[in-house]
């Protein structure tokens, strides 16, 4: 067995790897299921065997000419279904995994089925490229490359407002920060970077074939971001040299014909697949991620009780005993909103006053919930308008919203599961100089002073809620009250000027609820403008300043919480449906 | 434009359209009831070819008898599916199980696919399955069709049929809707939503196995054969909406089974797929304008009354 042998599967191992991380870009830190990387790799690699048919340009131009094909043509085509639902991504990369291999085994000019073959060997710094042995030291520059990229943008904060965006997309949207123009960004460049591997595909084969970009490759590409471990720049190149070299242990091992063994490869690798997704799941090198660290004055400070709020700004206190005579920053008019036949909102009428608690209380399925989406921006209304500080935001964005002043939490929590209870209030952080890929790599030394001093700010929060900031296990390893008191820690980070609650006392109980209605207390303190959705009554009467009574997808009712219960029919309507 | 030609065309493209629906409602089904990316369709397609394919070149057994076994093989392989690899990742990862059932079904497929052709394409890429032979039946106007197209149009349409109407008007039809709708209530009142998962995978994947047997008995069974009916099938799903009656999957099933039929008018045959592809690429872009803040205006204007809660 020569040596010429194993450079052959090095050189493959080296190009699939690069492929292989391409991938783990979008599905494992974007979270985006693309089964496009055959397509894309195709529409490289055909560039560079038509270049070098007809041109015959240098390797270098060639191969950037392949990249800017292949990334225009895929973000085009998969730009606009970005912002959908998973499964539409998932269809129409396949769509194009599909197309692209029979427009290539169909099409005259790219060779047919037996496609184009007879490539000129390509030279680099004057050397022809001939064997396996010379091709090493480009493939193993393009990987390192590759590797430097993924590594970068996965361990910044640009990596880690990915992986959030992954875990809850309006959740990080709801922070105020754009999730679209980032998700199409990775995409491109892992397009860019498959492009670059099917164009060095097609150097190193000599020849653009169908089968050489067939949707059986994206399945092994796949496979080989699974077993390496998602999200994981190590576990991809891992997961590319295990799958690459199984085919010569095969032969080496069991002495199988080289056709046997690609036969067979392919069919270890499914199984592998369903049986690695089932029992390991994070692959053979799991994720793993920088958590910053904090000052350790900080972390000594006390924890598990609700802190002093020192990190808000406070206003001037407004004197509740007149509450409407406080200036309005937030007025609804007319609200409403249907699904099919069902009303949920219904000529919403509806003020938020500086520096109180508001209330909505109302039965299950009064519409209390739905009003933060429709105001907040996470639905678009049929009717009415919302006015923040008197400016019309009604059709803006949620994350438009969010910077505009008006956080919300949610009920079910929606924290980031996969990030520290650090990471999640950190992301609340504005103007973040690493969460954009241009931060990420031309101003590496202001983003990590930007992360080193927001993260001694989020450990204030955390310390304000009654968490310890050193905690270093990941949200989902969490007690439910600990998660929501991670997802308020979150939004007061944004310091936002109105909150808006929704049912900041579900599931918790005792203790832990009497601590989040302190901390709801602490931040009206600051003068903070706060509406509160909430079933329990005694909560509300501590808390609130003001009460609207929804029912039916409408205010039915408005005055103090005291006022509203005297009334028998509210007292009835509440009580009786909630009982 | 050559209208016999036009028309010729017509025909073969509703005979294709009939299974598309089949196929179309199959995957509506897995999609929206079961919640399950069911990539491994394909696999069952292609699957059921070889089976059927294999089987009549190895026992000699008559065609009928293969293309049963072929449908009973992919329907049980279909609920294995759901019961061995699907559900333990749904009940471990709950909402998030999309990208661990997604990737399974990769698996799945990918060493399904590999072992047909390893298997079975050595001497020949495709294998041969004779059901009712090639005969042409002449129509009216110097148009005709085949007998195995007949055959398929008549079992593909009382299918889809059969299907509608079920999911109309049946208890069983309630059940899968109640399903769709909210499996834990669905549970509350005693609908099983796993034993419902489990017959929708079985039905559906028989549903696959038959045309996968149909399409070898027309063009011979070929390693990747299931990917283009894969394909066609999501458009359909998907262009027909979530919460479609069974009648629209059907009617969108024909309507793209003509397009592509009618599209060899313009463009290359082997092309057909991207004009598919053309449709889903437009409805999906007009579809993701919304998440770049682009709202279309609505076709029919909200108007609420007062107290109609």
């Amino acid at each position: 067995m020569t040596m010429d042998f194993w450079y052959a599967y090095i050189c493959m191992g080296l190009i699939y790897a690069v492929m292989a991380i391409a991938l783990n870009l979008i599905v494992g830190y974007a979270g985006i299921n693309s089964v496009g990387s055959a397509a894309f790799a195709a529409i490289g690699g055909y560039t560079t065997a038509l270049v070098g048919i007809h041109q015959q340009w240098p390797l270098l131009p060639t191969v950037i000419a392949s990249v800017v094909v292949g990334t225009v043509v895929a973000v085009a085509l998969s730009a606009p279904i970005l912002g959908l639902a998973q499964e539409y991504v998932m269809l129409i990369t396949m769509a194009m995994s599909i197309l692209v291999s029979d427009i290539a085994s169909s099409t005259t000019s790219l060779g047919g089925q037996t496609g184009l073959i007879g490539l000129p060997a390509p030279q680099l710094l004057g050397k022809v490229l001939l064997v396996p042995a010379d091709f090493l030291p480009l493939l193993i520059g393009v990987l390192v490359l590759a590797s430097f990229i993924a590594w970068r943008l996965g361990e910044s904060p640009f990596g880690r407002l990915m992986r959030a965006t992954r875990d809850d997309d309006l959740g990080v949207r709801s922070l105020g920060k754009s999730t679209l123009g980032r998700k199409v960004l990775v995409f491109g460049i892992s397009c860019a970077l498959t492009s670059a591997a099917g164009a060095l595909l097609v150097l190193y084969n000599g020849l653009a074939t169908p089968t050489l970009f067939s949707l059986d490759q994206t399945l092994l590409v796949f496979a080989m971001v699974v077993i390496g471990g998602i999200s994981s720049v190590p576990g991809s190149i891992v997961g590319a040299f295990i799958v690459v070299f199984l085919e010569p242990v095969l032969q080496q091992t069991l002495a199988m014909s080289p056709e046997d063994s690609a036969g067979i490869r392919p069919i270890v690798f499914g199984v592998a697949l369903v049986l690695i997704v089932r029992f390991r799941p994070a692959g053979i090198i799991p994720e793993r991620h920088h958590v910053p660290r904090v000052r350790k004055a900080v972390t000594e400070a006390p924890v598990a009780q609700p802190g002093a709020l020192t990190v808000l700004e406070a206003k001037p206190a407004i004197n509740p005993a007149e509450p409407e005579t406080a200036p309005v920053v937030v007025e609804i008019r007319g609200l409403a909103k249907r699904f099919g036949g069902v009303v949920a909102v219904n000529g919403l009428d509806l003020k938020l006053r500086e520096g109180l608690v508001t209330a909505l209380v109302g039965a299950n399925g009064a519409g209390k919930s739905t009003v933060f989406n429709l105001i907040t921006g996470a639905i678009a209304p049929d009717e009415g308008t919302v006015l923040l500080n008197g400016d019309d935001i009604t059709r803006l964005s949620p994350q438009q919203v969010a910077r505009r002043g008006m956080v919300r939490s949610f009920q079910d929590l929606r924290v980031f599961n996969e990030l520290t209870p650090m990471e999640n209030v950190m992301l609340a952080g504005r103007h973040h100089p690493g969460e954009s890929a241009a931060g990420v790599f031309l101003r590496p030394l202001a983003s990590r002073r930007h992360d080193r001093e927001l993260a001694e700010k989020s450990a204030e929060w955390l310390e304000f809620v009654g968490l310890d900031p050193a905690h270093k296990a990941r949200a989902r390893d969490m007690s439910f009250a600990q998660q929501k008191q991670v997802a308020f820690a979150r939004v007061l980070a944004t310091e936002a000027s109105v909150f808006l609650l929704d049912e900041p006392l579900s599931g918790i109980e005792g203790r832990a609820a009497d601590d989040m209605l302190t901390l709801v207390e602490r931040v009206r303190e600051t003068g903070r403008t706060i509406c509160v959705v909430e079933h329990s009554i005694q909560a509300i009467s501590r808390l609130s300043d003001w009460a609207y009574f929804m029912e039916g997808g409408s205010v039915s009712a408005e005055g103090s919480i005291h006022d509203l219960l005297a009334d028998p029919r509210l007292g009835e309507a509440y009580f009786g449906a909630v009982s | 434009m050559d209208l016999n030609l036009t028309a010729q065309l017509v025909i073969s493209g509703i005979t294709q359209g009939a299974t598309f629906a089949v196929l179309g409602l199959g995957t509506s089904l897995i999609l929206n009831v079961a919640n399950r990316f069911h990539f491994a369709y394909a696999a069952t397609i292609t699957g059921s070819a070889f089976a059927a394919a294999v089987l009549q070149r190895d026992t000699g057994l008559p065609a009928v008898v293969c293309l049963v076994i072929a449908i009973a093989a992919a329907a049980v392989f279909g609920a294995l599916t759901e019961v061995v690899v699907y559900r333990p990742l749904a009940t471990r990862s709950g909402a998030n199980a999309t990208l661990p059932i997604f990737v399974s079904s990769l698996g799945v497929t990918l060493a399904v696919e590999a072992a047909l052709q390893y298997y079975f394409t050595r001497e020949s890429p495709t294998v041969p399955f004779n059901l009712v032979g090639d005969s042409v039946i002449a129509l009216p106007f110097g148009l005709h069709t085949t007998r195995l197209d007949v055959i398929t149009l008549t079992v593909c349409g009382a299918i889809a049929a059969g299907a509608v109407v079920l999911l109309r008007y049946s208890r069983v039809g309630r059940i899968v809707r109640a399903v769709r709708e909210n499996p834990m209530m669905a549970s509350a009142v005693g609908v099983r939503p796993q034993r419902v998962n489990v017959s929708i995978l079985f039905w559906a994947s028989a549903c696959a196995g038959l045309i996968g047997c149909l399409t070898a008995a027309k063009y011979s069974a070929a390693a990747g054969m299931g990917y283009g009916s894969l394909f066609s099938a999501f458009v359909v799903a998907f262009v027909s909406g979530q919460r479609a009656p069974g009648l629209r999957v059907v009617l969108v099933g024909v309507a793209v089974g003509l397009v592509q039929s009618l599209s060899v008018l313009f463009i290359p045959a082997n092309l057909t797929d991207l004009v598919v592809f053309g449709i889903l690429f437009v409805y999906l872009s007009v579809k993701g304008l919304s998440a770049y803040g682009i709202r279309l205006p609505a076709r029919h204007p909200v108007r609420l009354t007062a107290g109609r809660a």
